[in-house]
């Protein structure tokens, strides 16, 4: 087997393994994107075998999808096998999606069947007027930070364009560079937009709202989860943004491929941090006083639509991280930005 | 200082916004130099528009509550609303007198809204000590 079908496969099971456990990422008074009034809803007998049915459902089908993986090679040539892993997953994905909003809608059935709660509100909001914005914002000072990398990038292929050699190495395997371009200010400049985008999209987040809707207990410790998530964030664009950099200064001058490896491990251990970060700080709170229900907004409780909320990021319902509000326009834009550059520099 | 926004209420928002720091003030949880969240910030956390807030926080300027900063932000200033007291006097005679008219009408004793009032006084006074 070779290494890069050896990534492939590691790249399905980690995706794969995410995705099921989505689910699990959320607040313990959320299950499959509906808001309770209490942690007790995750010891409901119903709530278990929905959660039974998911996991076995969206399991099976990964499980099945992984046989279907590791018979392929036996199909297909080389060059169509990388096309085969790609439909497999964006199969996987789609399936194991349905399977989640199907245990939503069953939720939400449930949710009606034991009738209202009087902790669970539509109309009541607290919020905490005592923190002032420098506690809850994060410092544009620690921008500041990313800049230095990002100035240096973009020197090395704006003076060091003449000495790049005539073949580009664009994507790097655990030996090295495996798969290479012809020289242009294109695919040298790709680097340099990949840090600008990691930029820009902290400069956003970081204007997300300091606490979750419905009364400061109803997410005890956010906004300092929301702080630690930040800073994390801005520490991994850093590190990125240094790979950016050695695979910039890579086209002048032979890197080894060991600070490649190295910082990618590292990238590795800090998606590990978010979700300890997340348990800490998310799973392990309990909410309480009055809690807005606001379901209604939540489309499959994955996507959040809301035309009186100014916010444009949000607490993910499920998952960890924000989500934009896609009932503003900018949220669009912004989103439809990304991917068009980002479409056009990966090409 | 916890805020509470009630989208039911028939009192407009940038009203109970004004009345909750009003409140704020008067019990001495919110002191002299505190300062306010930006009106962006408080817009989002309550989930209005900004201009709601905005609203909010002209209205408590005039009347003497606040003070807007250009640059640094918004402060309680107590100390200036006590110059409003006149206005203000002026000001509530309508509203209060709607008030005592109604309980008037009810056969309230004077002497239960005199107690009323008292204790409302004591409350946020002793709160503040």
């Amino acid at each position: 087997m070779s290494d890069t079908s050896l990534t492939l496969y590691g790249t399905y099971l980690i995706v794969a393994g995410l995705l099921i456990i989505q689910p699990w990422f959320s607040r313990k008074n959320v299950l499959f994107g509906v808001i309770f009034a209490s942690h007790s809803i995750w010891d409901h007998v119903q709530a278990a075998s929905i959660r039974h049915r998911y996991l076995l459902s969206a399991g099976g089908t990964a499980l099945a999808f992984f046989v279907i993986l590791l018979l392929l090679p036996f199909f297909l040539t080389d060059g169509k096998w990388s096309l085969g892993f790609n439909v497999v997953m964006l199969a996987l994905i789609v399936i194991d999606s349905f399977f989640y909003i199907l245990a939503n809608r069953q939720t939400r059935k449930l949710k009606q069947s034991m009738g209202a709660n009087g902790q669970l509100t539509t109309q009541k909001i607290v919020v905490d007027l005592g923190k002032s914005d420098r506690e809850t914002v994060l410092s544009l000072k620690w921008l500041f930070l990313l800049i230095p990398v990002f100035v240096a990038t973009l020197a090395v292929v704006w003076f060091g364009y003449p000495y790049i050699a005539d073949s580009i190495p664009t994507h790097f395997g655990i030996s090295g560079p495996d798969r290479w371009a012809v020289k242009s200010w294109h695919v040298v400049l790709s680097p340099v937009v990949s840090e600008l985008l990691l930029g820009v999209l902290i400069l956003f987040t970081r204007r997300a709202p300091a606490s979750v809707k419905g009364n400061p207990n109803a997410a005890p410790g956010y906004a300092q989860y929301r702080k630690m998530m930040n800073i994390l964030l801005i520490v991994f664009c850093l590190l990125s943004e240094i790979l950016f950099f050695l695979m910039v200064l890579s086209f002048i001058t032979p890197i080894r491929p060991l600070w490649f490896s190295i910082l990618f491990v590292v990238d590795l251990g800090f998606l590990i941090m978010m979700i300890l970060l997340h348990a800490r700080f998310v799973r392990s709170k309990h909410a309480s006083g009055p809690i807005l229900d606001d379901d209604g907004k939540w489309i499959w409780g994955i996507f959040y639509f809301n035309r009186y909320d100014p916010s444009i990021f949000v607490e993910k319902r499920v998952g960890i991280g924000f989500t934009v509000n896609m009932a503003r326009p900018i949220a669009w834009i912004v989103l439809i930005g990304i991917i068009i550059i980002a479409i056009v520099f990966s090409r | 200082m916890l805020l509470s926004i009630d989208f039911g209420s028939d009192q407009p928002i940038y009203m109970q916004i004004r009345n909750g720091i009003v409140t704020g003030i008067a019990s001495g949880t919110l002191k002299d130099g505190d300062s306010l969240p930006s009106v962006r910030t408080l817009g989002t956390e309550i989930g209005v528009n900004l201009h709601t807030v905005n609203k909010a926080y002209q209205l408590l300027q005039s009347e003497g509550f606040i003070e807007i900063q250009r640059r640094r932000g918004t402060f309680i200033k107590a100390g200036d609303a006590a110059k409003h007291a006149a206005e203000f006097l002026k000001n509530c005679g309508g509203p209060l007198k709607t008030l005592v008219s109604e309980a008037v009408t009810r056969r309230i004793d004077r002497a239960v809204l005199h107690q009323m009032i008292d204790h409302m006084y004591d409350e946020l006074e002793g709160n503040k000590s």
